[in-house]
């Protein structure tokens, strides 16, 4: 029985020793060619069983078991709330065909963005790091979440109802998608038509235009620029830090709290989404703050202060993002929150950095002239 | 002053097993007899230390009769010189340690 066991052991350990990296495989490979040598019985099925722990450890298999869950969890519950979508809104509801538009479009951003760009690695695959995979796969929730909003707006609309999203335009869909897309190209073009504008400038340029849009676009398109940024943030060849992403997440949580408590503490909605919207960009100026000066430094002033001011916005953005879609998740504050704590978490985070940036900068350059009686 | 570093002790039972024999080439096995570590312990501190370039492996070249091949460890001069270190600074040991070598192999107990 347990020659069997340990036969099983050493084919299975075979087989699994080929999900390692091809540095890593020989070690595995090692460690299987000496099980024979050992004693039959217990001391045998023991090496065994370390070989398998061996190739958990070094192919990093508990991080990737975990996020692929996480990514079949976020499958399910896609497939969840199209078909909530579905048994929501009846045939006769004129709006039902938009609603499961938006659905749909947001699960399908999902599913298809990640496959689609795989191959620029613009979203693609997720970066190496613990933040990073755990960013994704929330956030992939979040749509899910939004998802879910629709639906219940939908369900307590009822038929022609007060809070509905019209009736379904595939001119109004494709213009607000085109202006999705233009938002994300302004960087891009502000870039590489104006290198010489400011950092602090580009990005109240983006804000600016980023407001319109978000004013302009039906809420589908919204969940696709939403699911796209999730991914472009996690992906490899995000420019996102580890410091910026952990900044971020820790001051999105006053702002969660604070929407959670607020509805219930004030009983007015629209007053507990203001003050929402002011501790949203108040933390979200900390992150900014606090992101700028974790950048380490490197390059020329111009080229840190850069930096700077990019990744102190990053964590704001992320810090008023995780934020709103928090308090769109889990209190009576829906939707509203999600564009709101993206806006104030980009004007906290670009007003946080633009404060340090500079301030950092010239304590730097202190620190160097304090060194000076040394090097002379 | 220099950091105090502290390298686990099935670390350091690898290390002084290797650095008896340095010139002696080892396997999983015959190490895992010596130390008592599993080899869900031992293989993972080996891969370290090779990583590290302190530990060199090879595979043995003739195909011996009745088993398999077996994949080969020893110190390299770095590894001896940072193991040796490491090992002398261990409390009842010489105080002759060089610190640098000692955080050299810290890497892997972190």
């Amino acid at each position: 029985m347990t020659a069997r066991l340990a036969s099983a052991l050493t084919r299975t350990l075979a087989g699994a020793a080929r999900m390692l990296p091809a540095d890593r495989r020989p070690w595995a490979e090692a460690l299987q060619a000496e099980a024979d040598q050992i004693p039959v019985g217990r001391p045998r099925l023991a090496w065994l069983a370390g070989g398998f722990w061996l190739i958990a450890k070094e192919g990093g298999m508990a991080r990737k078991i975990g996020y692929w869950t996480g990514a079949a969890a976020i499958a399910a519950a896609a497939a969840w709330v199209v078909w909530l979508s579905w048994r929501a809104a009846g045939p006769a509801d004129p709006e039902s065909v938009t609603d499961r538009v938006r659905v749909l479009v947001g699960a399908g951003a999902l599913a298809s963005l990640p496959w689609v760009a795989r191959r620029r690695g613009l979203f693609g695959p997720v970066a190496d790091s613990g933040v990073a995979r755990l960013v994704r796969i929330g956030g992939c929730a979040a749509i899910c979440v939004m998802g879910l909003g629709i639906v219940r707006v939908d369900r307590h609309a009822g038929i022609n109802g007060v809070v509905g999203s019209g009736h379904f335009s595939w001119l109004r869909e494709t213009a607000g998608l085109a202006i999705l897309i233009g938002v994300f190209a302004v960087p891009v073009v502000l870039k590489a038509r104006l290198p010489r504008t400011e950092p602090e400038a580009s990005w109240l340029t983006v804000m600016v235009i980023g407001v319109g849009a978000l004013v302009l676009v039906p809420m589908q398109a919204f969940a696709v620029g939403l699911a796209a940024l999730v991914f472009a943030a996690t992906s490899r060849r995000s420019a996102v830090t580890v410091a910026s992403w952990t900044v971020g997440l820790t001051a999105s949580l006053p702002t969660a709290i604070a929407a959670c408590v607020l509805p219930f503490v004030l009983g007015n909605l629209y007053s507990a989404m203001v003050i929402v919207a002011l501790v949203a960009t108040v933390t979200a100026g900390c992150a900014g703050a606090v992101a700028a000066r974790l950048m380490p430094e490197a390059g020329s002033p111009d080229e840190l202060h850069a930096a700077r001011i990019r990744q102190g916005t990053y964590s704001g953005a992320i810090s008023g993002t995780i934020g709103g879609l928090a308090s769109a998740a889990f209190s009576p504050i829906l939707g509203e929150m999600i564009i709101l704590g993206l806006l104030a978490g980009l004007v906290g985070g670009v007003l946080g950095a633009s404060i340090t940036a500079p301030r950092t900068a010239r304590a730097a350059a202190g620190d160097l002239s304090a060194l000076e009686p040394d090097l002379q | 002053m220099a950091p105090r570093v502290k390298l686990s002790a099935q670390t350091l039972a690898v290390l002084r097993a290797l650095v008896a024999e340095p010139s002696r080439w080892r396997y999983g096995y015959d190490l895992a007899s010596e130390t008592g570590l599993k080899s869900g312990s031992l293989y993972p501190i080996l891969v370290r230390l090779a990583d590290r370039k302190l530990v060199e492996a090879h595979w043995e070249e003739e195909q011996p009769a009745g088993r398999p091949r077996r994949h080969m460890y020893r110190l390299t001069d770095d590894g001896l010189a940072a193991a040796s270190a490491a090992l002398a600074a261990q409390p009842g040991a010489s105080p002759t340690a060089a610190p640098a070598a000692v955080r050299r192999l810290a890497g892997e107990s972190s």
